[in-house]
Parts: structure tokens; C-alpha cells; sequence
């Protein structure tokens, strides 16, 4: 009876244990061996539609803002709806198979499905506009998408990098805002130019000239809740 | 100085010391466990799951792909992420308010109270805040049936019309609708159909009080009550300050007479004489409670006291019709009771007002009224009346009275059509009714839910939710306000209107009715009849859209009504009085603060919101005296039999203090037996009783068996420390700052230098003066923040989520009143929080605007926190409660706020996603965010304004200049936690002469 009893107390509590151990390394292995920088950098999933962010945003310098203007107004930045592609290609290149996809869409009043690229978990509350307002950039979060054929995440999007920012108590260093720079480049060819040679060597926010830091809040409740 | 001797209590229990309760009390986790749970596994189990979830977390590597579908063509006005409010109405029983439905990309998610509407000015009770609960219910009727056959609308419709075409008798049984478009197209529909009639039905009808009124003034219409121009109000068996169903406005109006901003303020005084324990009589200064028998005696010897000590009527035949009521002893407590109001009552002429419960007898309704024509409560008096003179609220011939000539009709078998539209006349009527509806040939139903009479009826059809259909309420003369869809029909419903619309069309052609869609009906109705009396210069739909962005419309009010007792009525009711020594037990009913007539009761928010004063939940219960449970033997849990006359009920006992001796009290709305998964067999149906609310000679049995209550009094203790703090008007004027000498502060030191909030420091002030109990908040907070509901069993495990509870205190210095005291308690945020402390992980921290944040994705669920909270606020998710929600449930969550899983603390946050909100928004104007701009979902549906939330940075902010009163104090404030919230103490306001005898 005794033994039975300590059997069962050796097996149940020593398997137990060894359980738990064995489960903490594979974690902490998992954990060391896949950060965010390497599951998630790179991801670029193909788009039911081949848009070309290097043709519209880099070669014909159409703002940002043309087709995401809700990250200037809104919390999220959201995708732009069939009508606004709609805009220019209800006349330009309506014979290439993938702008007859859109005008497709759009008669059959069909949504294009999108692969999502950037996102957040969801106790994660980010809001584009604070940060539009406040200076930073769109390449300093989501890299030089005018330079992609298809849109890829050049940035972890974790905490820590997310805190690499908000940490900086010295006035930030930024990257151009993008209506400047569109604006800039528009009327001055050679700050186009040299605009392209300096994303060679673009580091994120340590890029151009110094801004004053506001309001950068360190609180958990900033973005969890 | 003598208050050291008054003891609050909670519980009898506590009071007792009770061992257990007492060991409870000393822990915040209540440990044992039936073994139901599934956390107890077996060896095999584990390891399975364990094996699982191995392999699962190496496999997880792969990113899953999320699609994003933006809008082919943009809605208009569609922001994603941003909510819109829109202007729509609440409407239930005869009354109504404004509100604003917030919705997030097309799904209603809050209800708010409008702001313009009159009746709500910015608030909304508790069975609004949980009507968007209701939408979102799985367990509503979703398609039209015949027997038991899914039919689609046009086969029903078919039916239905030749079904009405052949009938020769059909009769509407409806529920209350204050709707004149509803009225005035039902009107029509009964012309169309011959030989047909329309009863509507509500088991709380205004129909006595419309009676009463008819004999006293000649017309039944009911006065409005204005309680903010009465100083001295005396209750009779009303609860106007919760359970009524316009209980919103009388909130508002009452508190702005409990408000004191300085030493020199004035406050009203509130008299309850009353046989129940209501939330009304838990805010009185002064307290009677009486067998429901005697009512009627304590009114009259009152009206006797005025005419005959205080010369109040010039009619000679009032006085000798009085001086027929026998005399009274004059040292009894009750006779100084009435002494002192009868002296309050002359000295405020004008100023004050009686209000009735509208459920009772005709005579006390009458003897009442009388009462009220004394003390010139209809004026006429420079600004204004205490009931006013020219409006009347919108009341009904809705009771059983009314409803009689239909039951003889379909006892005779003359009814060959029945439609019964909302309400439910067999959940409410009893056996007697079902037996007699079985008997109907064509029974048509049009309900939210497949409930008791749906189960009885051949022809069903599911209605739409008032958030997703149009319509209009008119609950008071002057004032019309507008119902607007917020959702396309979740399910294949149709709103009542579009259901009689449909049929009128069908049945008369196309020539004599020309719309075919509701809203055309409506817009039609009010063009005729609310614009062309608008007289404005204005196009009919320029009015419409105003009209449907601010919700309400005023109109022309009615001339200024004269009110003359009629003394008939007086003399009617004298002599059928019969004052007799009542010794026997009598039972008398309430309406349910939570589910009002049973219409709510699947809600599960409101099923688990603790009742104003019992805390009971998922129950109703059988109140009674200590000494009446002496009497019969009896103790708390016990199961008894109640009957009166043929049939009997069984409800467990509740030991409540404050009532009358041989009294029994419980409330209605309970035992449903179909209606929703969540409110069926919840409590007992006491309606087979019948349709009384007060019972005589009520027969009582003991029954085998103990049940178990879920009462939340007993849980989060916080073991008799000085928490809630009072005064009387004249102590507190003496003393402003009274609380200051009841709690021995010593001097506050840290041996930490004090953080500097330099920039906003959020903090709250609750005012426990101007707070009734009503629970608004609670249901509030539940909405805004996505709590789960738990359930009983849960519950009674004392693992309730609610952010926010209501604690009610019972202080029982003197002998025969029982004062209470209700303190909402929440989330302290304070600045030295011992819950951060001791956060093995720091999931829970100070952020530098002084919030205490939680952050659910880093918590491990150690409970430290909550077992080092001084205020017992933290509440920890056991089990996944979101995990078997059911579609369309999760379509009502509010999406800025995390769904929380298992194993993790949470706890009120200061509605943090409305801070974020409210300071994005400033950010986005360039400017800072100013006073009141961001307002806690408790603060906004708080109808007495009794929660003011802000920076306590800004020196002229409200919370500011309220945290700073004399009568202000925070809760253990000698922990040296520095707690966010500051209280204003209680201030009393009772007649000198009966405070006197107290002391």
C-alpha cells in the first residue's frame, strides 16, 4: 500500500518536474532561436494583384497619402478601396491583365482580398495618425516601399523596436516626412537624386534632420489594452 | 463622539459573525471547489493535453495569412476604426428616452444617453445600456414558422392574410407603445379587418393610476413629476429612483437636490413608507416600512394630520369625512413618523410632492393624490409645480381590468384569431391564459424571442430588435423622438410596424394604402401630423433629417390643466376602508431592478447584475424579517411554499433587514420556461400566483430542502474598517470637515521621493450623496469593456467579473431604522498601489499620469495582486468566459478593448481606451484635452452624476474642485496608498425632531 502510494507520488511529481523542464528548454530554445526579427522580416507574401509599389510610389512619386490618406486622419491606415485605383486607371493601361483585375473588381463590386503584411496582435493598439502627426516618417516603420515590387516587412514590429524609439530621450532623428519629400522632389531634381543615393545608405531613423520629441509615451496602457 | 457606535454591516452573517463568513471575509480567493471544474484532469488527460500543446508551439513557426478586404466603392462617412453615434430612442412599457447608439463600422457596440433628448440629457439606465447585449443574442427567434415549419416572410404573410380574411373575430393583444405612427397604422389595420380589437397588456400597467385619477380630477391623464422642485417627497410603495420604468429622469431630478458644494447648499428630503425594501426606500431620510395592508391606513391618517392639526383644506366635508378614521396613539414611532412629515408637508407648500407606486390598491392611488392637492402639489406656484399642470406622461388602459373583457370573450369561445404582438401574456397571465389561448383556432405571435407564447401559438414570426428597426415614441406631451435602424436585421425579422404595414397593403391594394415600406408610413405620419404643426418655413425633409439627427422633436405644449379633488373619491375610499389588525403573513411584489417584468431575463449581464439592495443574483427570493424567519422556523437558503389561493410557489428564503413584520417580498420576472437558454429555470414564476401585487393571508410551508443563493454582499469584505462615511445636514454644516475627524490620519511619509506628474493625473470623485444604487454604471462598464458574465455556480465561488460593484451598506444604530448606504467600488489607482508591488512579472504598473495599467499579455495569473489589494477590486479569469460565446455575440464586443483569456488578472482600467481616445483626438487638434472631454463609461451612464472623471492636474477641472470639498475622503487612506478616487461622504438630511429620538 505504502509503496503503491510513493510510487505513485515518484512517478506523478518526478514526471512532473521532468516535464516541466524539458518544456522550459524547448521554450527558451524556440524562443532564442526565433525572435520576430527572423519569422517575421522578410515576409512578403504574393498579392492577388501584382501592384507595383516601386512603379507608383517610386517612379511616378504618387504620395503615400493618395491611396493610404487614412493614416493621416485615422487610427489605421487602411487599404484603399477599388474606387480610388479606379481613379486613374478608368483610363490608364486598361489593357494589362492585371488593371483589367481591378476594373473587374470594381464592376462586379467584388473586394480585392489583399494579403496582410503588417500586422499587429491584437492586445496591441497602434494608431497611425498620433504618429503621422507627430513626424515619423512611413519608411521608418515600414522600410523603403518605394523601392519594392512587392511589399515586404523590413521591420520587426516588435516591442522592443517599437521601444527603441519611444525610449529616445535626445530630440529624434528621423527620416524625411513623405509629403515633404514629395513635394521637395517634385520641384527639385536634385534632391531627387540625391534623395535616391542617401536610401542606399538609409539605417532607419537615424537618417536626415533632428525633430523635437513629443509626447513619446512609455506607458504599457499607451498601447495595451 | 457617538458616531464610533454606529457598526455597518453587510450581511446578517457578518453581523452575526458568522465563523465562515468570517474566514471568507480574511481571504481573497474562495478555495474550495465541487470538482465539477475540468481542472481536475486525470494522469491521462494531462498528458495528452501536455503532448498537444508540445507540438503545437514547435509547429507554430509559420505565419498565418490574414486578408484584408478594404470597400470596392467607399460608404460615405465609413471611417474604420472611428465610431459614429446615432440618435435613436429606448422605449419600455409606456415610457421612452433618447439615446445615442455608437457603432463601429455598422455594428451597434454602446448605448449612450442623448444628450438633447430631455428625458435622458446624456444618460442611459441599465436596461438600455444592456439592450445592444440583447441584439446580439443568439438565442432570438430567427426565422417566421408555421407549427414548427421554417417558412419564408411572403408564405407566412400568404397565410396569415387569408387566415384574416376568413377570421370573423380578431383580437390584438400587444404590449405597451407610446408610438403614435405604431397607433395610428394599427388603427387602420382595424378598420381593414372586420369585426376586430386591440388590448394592450402590461403586468406593470399604469391602469390603477389612470383610474385613480379619474375619480379624483375627472380625467385619468397622469401629471409629470418634477422632483427637482420638490424639497420635502414622500414615497408611498414606489421606486422611482430604480425599477420603475422611467426611473432615468427621476434619478437625474432627484439627485440635483442632494448636491452639496458648499456649507451653504440645501438639500430635499426624501420620506419612504413602503412594505418592500426598495432601492427608493434605501436613499430615504426617513424610512417607514409597513404591512402592505396598511398602506392605505398610514395615507389616510396623514391626510387626516394635515386637514385636521395643519388646516390644509378649507372643505369642511374633507374634515368630516376624515375625523371618521379612528384616532391613534400619539407616541408610537409611526405617529412621529407622520407628525414629522405632516409638518414638512404644510411647511413646504408647493414644494412638495407624493408619489404613489403605481401598482397599488385605486384607494391609497386616491388617498394619495388628495394628499397631493393639499400641499399644492399642482400648483400653481412660479416656476413651476412639483406635477406639472400641462403635461402629461403617456400612460395606458394596459392592466388586468382592461384586459377582462377579452378573457370572458375567449373563456366564451367567440375569438377565432388571436395576435399577440411583443409582450408575453402566457409567461404573464398563467395556466389560466394558455389554457385559454390553446383554445384559439389561429394564434399568430410576433416576439424577439420563441418564448412561452410563442411555444402556444401556431403562427410565429421573429421581430426585429429596436436597434434595427424605425419607429417613434411620444412618452410625454410636447416631446416626440425618432427610432432609427443602427444594423441591418441580423436575422430574417421584421419589425412590428413593417409587419402591419405588409399586411395593410396586401389586404386593401395598392390604391387605398400607398406605401408599402414602414419608414414611408412614418414619414408620412409625421409630415401630417408633427411637421405641418411645426409651422416652419423649412422643407418637410430638411425637418426630418434635423429631426433624425437630434432624435427628439418638441411640440405645442397642452394648455395649463386645472385640478380639483374630487371629493367623492375621497369619501369612495374612506368607506371602502376597513382598518384591520393584520396578523396575517402577507406577500407583496416588486418589479425586478434587473429584469424588470421577465422581458430581460435572458440577459446574462443583467441576470448577474447584484440587486440595488439584496445583491442577489440569478435568483429571486423570498425577503423577509429576521423575525418572521424566527416566527416560522426559518433560515437564509431555506426553500419555502408560498400559496395564495389555488396555486403555490416555491422560493428560497432571504433574511433582509428593514422589513415589516409577517411580510414576504420578491420579485417578479423570474422562472422562465422558454425565451433563451440563459434566463430559463432562473428563480421561480410568481406570476401563477396572479395578478395582485399584494397578497393577504398568504398561506407559508416549509419545503425540503436548501437552495443556494449568489449573493455578492458577502464577498470582497472589507472587515469593518472605516470605509463609507455620514453625517447629517446639521453636523456636517457644523463640521465641514467632518471626515477628517472620523478617520485618524497620521502623517503620510514614503521613503521614496514622490513621483512628479507632470503631466495629466487622472483621478475620479464619486459623490456617495447623490448615488441611488441604481446599478447603471455597472451594466456601463460591463458593455464598454467587454466583461464576461460567469454564472451562478460561478458566482457563488464569489469569482464575479464585474470592474465595478456597488457595495451597500446596512447601519442599524437606531431600533427601527435601517439606514444604508451605497458606495460604488472600483479600481483605486493608487499612487503607492500594493498590487504593483508585488507583480512577480510587472504586468501591473504606474503609468506617469497616474493610472495603474494592466497588461493582460504579460500576466501569468499568480493572484499576488488581488491577494494584496487593499480594496478587493481585482477580479482573475478562471476559465476562458469568451470562449463559448456564440455567434453573432462577438460582433457587439467592443473592439478597443483586449478580450481577455484564462488565467489573467483584470480589473478597472479608467475606461484607458477612452483616455487614449480623448488625448488622440487633442493631439490630432493641436491642443490639450479639456475638462470633461474624455468621460468612463461609468460617468457617462451615471444619471445622478454621482462620477466625475478628470485630470487632477487642471485646477479648474470638475474632479478637481469636487476632490478638494470638505466633505471629501478616500477610502484607507492611512494605508498610505494614495488612492486616485476620492469620495464625498454621505450628508443626511432628517427631520431634527425624529433625528432626536435616534440619538
Amino acid at each position: 500500500m505504502m509503496g503503491k502510494k510513493l510510487d505513485f507520488y515518484v512517478l506523478k511529481i518526478g514526471g512532473i518536474v521532468a516535464l516541466t523542464i524539458l518544456i522550459a528548454i524547448g521554450t527558451g530554445l524556440y524562443l532564442y532561436l526565433y525572435p520576430k526579427e527572423f519569422i517575421e522580416v522578410g515576409y512578403a507574401p504574393q498579392q492577388p494583384i501584382a501592384y507595383s509599389h516601386k512603379l507608383h510610389a517610386g517612379d511616378l512619386q504618387i504620395s503615400c497619402f493618395y491611396c493610404h490618406g487614412n493614416a493621416e486622419k485615422l487610427p489605421s491606415a487602411t487599404i484603399p478601396p477599388t474606387q480610388v485605383c479606379m481613379n486613374c486607371h478608368s483610363i490608364v493601361k486598361r489593357g494589362s491583365p492585371e488593371v483589367q483585375k481591378i476594373v473587374e473588381s470594381y464592376e462586379k463590386n467584388k473586394p480585392i482580398k489583399w494579403v496582410r503584411v503588417h500586422k499587429l496582435p491584437d492586445f496591441v493598439h497602434f494608431k497611425h495618425n498620433v504618429h503621422v502627426k507627430a513626424g515619423i516618417s512611413c519608411f521608418d516603420c515600414h522600410g523603403k516601399i518605394y523601392e519594392m515590387e512587392v511589399v515586404r516587412q523590413e521591420k520587426p514590429l516588435s516591442m522592443g523596436w517599437c521601444l527603441d524609439c519611444h525610449r529616445k530621450e535626445t530630440p529624434l532623428t528621423q527620416s524625411p516626412r513623405v509629403e515633404d519629400f514629395f513635394e521637395k522632389a517634385t520641384k527639385d531634381e536634385l534632391f531627387y537624386q540625391k534623395f535616391k543615393d542617401n536610401t542606399k545608405k538609409y539605417k532607419g531613423i537615424h537618417w536626415v534632420e533632428e525633430q523635437e520629441r513629443i509626447g513619446c509615451s512609455l506607458n504599457c496602457s499607451a498601447c495595451h489594452y | 463622539m457617538e458616531e464610533k457606535d454606529k457598526i455597518y454591516w453587510k450581511s446578517f452573517e457578518e453581523l452575526a459573525k458568522d465563523p465562515r463568513t468570517l474566514e471568507l471575509a480574511q481571504r481573497e480567493f474562495m478555495q474550495e471547489d465541487d470538482g465539477s471544474d475540468f481542472l481536475s484532469l486525470s494522469r491521462r488527460k494531462f498528458l495528452k493535453l501536455l503532448g498537444a500543446s508540445v507540438a503545437l508551439a514547435t509547429t507554430s513557426c509559420r505565419r498565418p495569412v490574414a486578408k484584408i478586404l478594404p470597400y470596392v466603392k467607399q460608404a460615405e462617412n465609413v471611417k474604420p476604426g472611428i465610431a459614429q453615434y446615432y440618435a435613436s430612442t429606448f422605449a419600455l412599457n409606456h415610457h421612452s428616452y433618447g439615446i445615442l447608439v455608437k457603432t463601429i463600422e455598422g455594428r451597434p457596440i454602446k448605448i449612450e444617453g442623448n444628450p438633447d433628448h430631455p428625458l435622458s440629457q446624456g444618460s442611459a439606465g441599465t436596461w438600455a445600456q444592456a439592450s445592444v447585449l440583447e441584439l446580439y443574442d443568439p438565442d432570438r427567434k430567427r426565422n417566421p414558422t408555421i407549427g414548427d415549419h421554417v417558412v419564408s416572410w411572403d408564405e407566412w404573410d400568404k397565410e396569415i392574410i387569408s387566415l384574416l380574411q376568413k377570421s370573423k373575430n380578431i383580437r390584438f393583444l400587444t404590449e405597451s407603445n407610446s408610438s403614435p405612427t405604431f397607433k395610428y397604422t394599427l388603427k387602420k389595420l382595424l378598420k381593414v379587418l372586420p369585426n376586430s380589437h386591440w388590448n394592450p397588456y402590461e403586468p406593470v400597467s399604469q391602469e390603477r393610476a389612470r383610474l385613480a385619477f379619474k375619480k379624483a380630477f375627472g380625467r385619468p391623464d397622469l401629471p409629470k413629476l418634477h422632483l427637482d422642485k420638490a424639497k420635502i417627497i414622500l414615497s408611498i410603495n414606489s421606486d422611482f429612483l430604480c425599477s420603475d420604468a422611467d426611473s432615468l429622469i427621476h434619478i437625474k431630478n432627484w439627485a440635483k437636490g442632494r448636491k452639496i458644494r458648499s456649507s451653504k447648499d440645501t438639500l430635499n428630503r426624501l420620506y419612504v413608507l413602503e412594505s418592500f425594501f426598495s432601492t427608493t426606500g434605501s436613499n430615504a431620510d426617513h424610512r417607514l416600512s409597513v404591512k402592505p395592508s396598511q398602506l392605505l391606513s398610514f395615507a389616510l391618517e396623514l391626510a387626516q394630520i394635515l386637514v385636521t392639526r395643519f388646516h390644509l383644506s378649507t372643505d369642511p366635508s374633507h374634515l368630516s369625512l376624515l375625523n371618521t378614521i379612528p384616532d391613534h396613539s400619539e407616541k408610537t414611532v409611526e405617529r412621529e413618523f407622520l407628525l414629522a412629515l405632516a409638518e414638512d408637508l404644510a411647511q413646504h407648500h408647493g414644494q412638495s410632492v407624493v408619489v404613489v407606486g403605481q401598482q397599488e390598491s385605486v384607494e391609497l392611488q386616491v388617498v394619495g393624490q388628495f394628499i397631493n392637492s393639499l400641499i399644492g402639489s399642482f400648483g400653481p406656484r412660479v416656476g413651476g409645480s412639483t406635477l406639472d399642470s400641462k403635461v402629461s406622461v403617456a400612460s395606458f388602459d394596459n392592466g388586468h381590468e382592461s384586459l377582462k373583457p377579452l378573457l370572458s370573450e375567449l373563456k366564451a369561445g367567440k375569438v377565432d384569431t388571436l395576435i399577440t404582438l411583443g409582450g408575453n401574456p402566457v409567461y404573464q397571465l398563467g395556466a389560466e391564459f394558455e389554457a385559454l389561448m390553446k383554445k384559439v383556432p389561429n394564434t399568430i405571435r410576433l416576439s424577439l424571442y420563441s418564448d412561452e407564447t410563442t411555444a402556444v401559438s401556431k403562427y410565429a414570426a421573429p421581430l426585429s430588435h429596436f436597434l434595427e428597426s424605425w419607429g417613434d415614441s411620444r412618452p410625454e406631451d410636447g416631446l416626440v423622438s425618432l427610432i432609427q435602424p443602427t444594423i441591418q436585421p441580423l436575422h430574417n425579422s421584421r419589425s412590428s410596424g413593417e409587419v402591419m404595414i405588409s399586411w395593410l397593403y396586401k389586404m386593401s391594394g395598392k390604391a387605398s394604402h400607398p406605401t408599402e415600406d414602414w419608414l414611408s408610413e412614418i414619414k408620412l405620419y409625421w409630415k401630417k401630423n408633427i411637421y405641418a404643426k411645426k409651422n416652419t418655413f423649412g422643407s418637410f425633409e430638411t425637418f426630418w433629417e434635423g429631426a433624425l439627427q437630434d432624435g427628439v422633436v418638441t411640440e405645442t405644449l397642452p394648455l395649463s390643466k386645472a385640478f380639483h379633488f374630487n371629493s367623492s373619491a375621497l369619501s369612495e375610499a374612506i368607506s371602502n376602508f376597513k382598518k384591520t389588525p393584520s396578523d396575517t403573513l402577507e406577500l407583496q411584489w416588486t418589479p425586478s431592478p434587473a429584469l424588470f417584468d421577465g422581458r430581460f431575463a435572458n440577459g446574462g449581464s443583467l441576470q448577474e447584475l447584484p440587486d440595488p439592495v439584496t445583491k442577489v443574483t440569478w435568483d429571486n427570493v423570498a425577503s423577509m424579517s429576521a423575525k418572521t424567519a424566527l416566527k416560522y422556523g426559518l433560515k437564509q437558503g431555506n426553500k419555502i411554499k408560498l400559496s395564495g389561493g389555488a396555486s403555490t410557489v416555491t422560493l428560497p428564503v432571504f433574511l433582509q433587514p428593514g422589513l415589516a413584520e409577517d411580510v414576504i417580498t420578491t420579485s417578479i420576472g423570474y422562472g422562465r420556461r422558454a425565451g433563451g437558454e440563459i434566463g430559463m429555470g432562473v428563480g421561480s414564476n410568481v406570476f401563477v400566483l396572479g395578478q395582485a401585487w399584494q397578497y393577504k393571508n398568504v398561506q407559508l410551508k416549509k419545503h425540503s430542502g436548501q437552495h443556494k443563493i449568489a449573493t455578492t454582499q458577502t464577498h470582497h469584505s472589507m472587515e469593518g474598517r472605516p470605509i463609507v462615511l455620514e453625517a447629517t445636514l446639521e453636523e456636517y454644516k457644523k463640521h465641514p470637515d467632518f471626515p477628517k475627524h472620523k478617520i485618524h490620519t497620521p502623517e503620510l511619509l514614503s521613503l521614496y521621493q514622490d513621483y512628479p506628474y507632470t503631466g495629466h493625473k487622472w483621478g475620479m470623485a464619486i459623490d456617495l450623496n447623490s448615488c441611488v444604487g441604481c446599478s447603471g454604471c455597472v451594466v456601463a462598464c460591463d458593455v464598454e469593456n467587454n466583461i464576461p458574465n460567469v454564472g451562478k455556480a460561478q458566482v457563488l465561488k464569489g469569482r464575479e467579473m464585474q470592474w465595478l460593484r456597488l457595495d451597500r451598506y446596512y447601519e442599524t444604530s437606531s431600533e427601527n431604522e435601517v439606514k444604508t448606504l451605497h458606495q460604488p467600488m472600483l479600481c483605486q489607482h493608487c499612487d503607492n498601489a500594493p498590487c504593483e508591488t508585488v507583480c512577480p512579472v510587472s504586468a501591473t504598473v504606474h503609468s506617469d499620469e497616474g493610472i495603474n495599467q494592466m497588461t493582460y499579455n504579460r500576466c501569468v495569473g499568480t493572484r499576488y495582486c488581488a491577494n494584496n489589494c487593499p480594496y478587493k477590486v481585482r477580479r482573475f479569469n478562471y476559465f476562458n468566459f469568451n470562449a463559448d460565446i456564440e455567434t453573432p455575440q462577438e460582433l457587439g464586443k467592443n473592439p478597443s478593448v483586449t478580450i481577455r483569456s484564462r488565467g489573467v488578472m483584470e480589473k478597472c482600467t479608467f475606461c484607458i481606451q477612452r483616455i487614449s481616445e480623448g488625448k488622440n483626438a487633442a493631439k490630432m487638434r493641436g491642443e490639450k484635452v479639456s475638462d470633461g472631454e474624455i468621460q468612463t463609461a461609468c460617468q457617462q451612464a451615471c444619471p445622478s452624476q454621482a462620477i466625475v472623471f478628470g485630470d487632477l492636474n487642471d485646477p479648474n477641472s470638475e474632479v478637481s474642485k469636487l476632490s478638494s470639498l470638505s466633505q471629501g475622503y478616500r477610502v484607507l487612506e492611512e494605508l498610505n496608498v494614495r488612492p486616485a478616487v476620492t469620495y464625498l461622504a454621505k450628508i443626511r438630511n432628517p427631520h431634527p425632531r425624529l433625528e432626536k429620538r435616534v440619538s
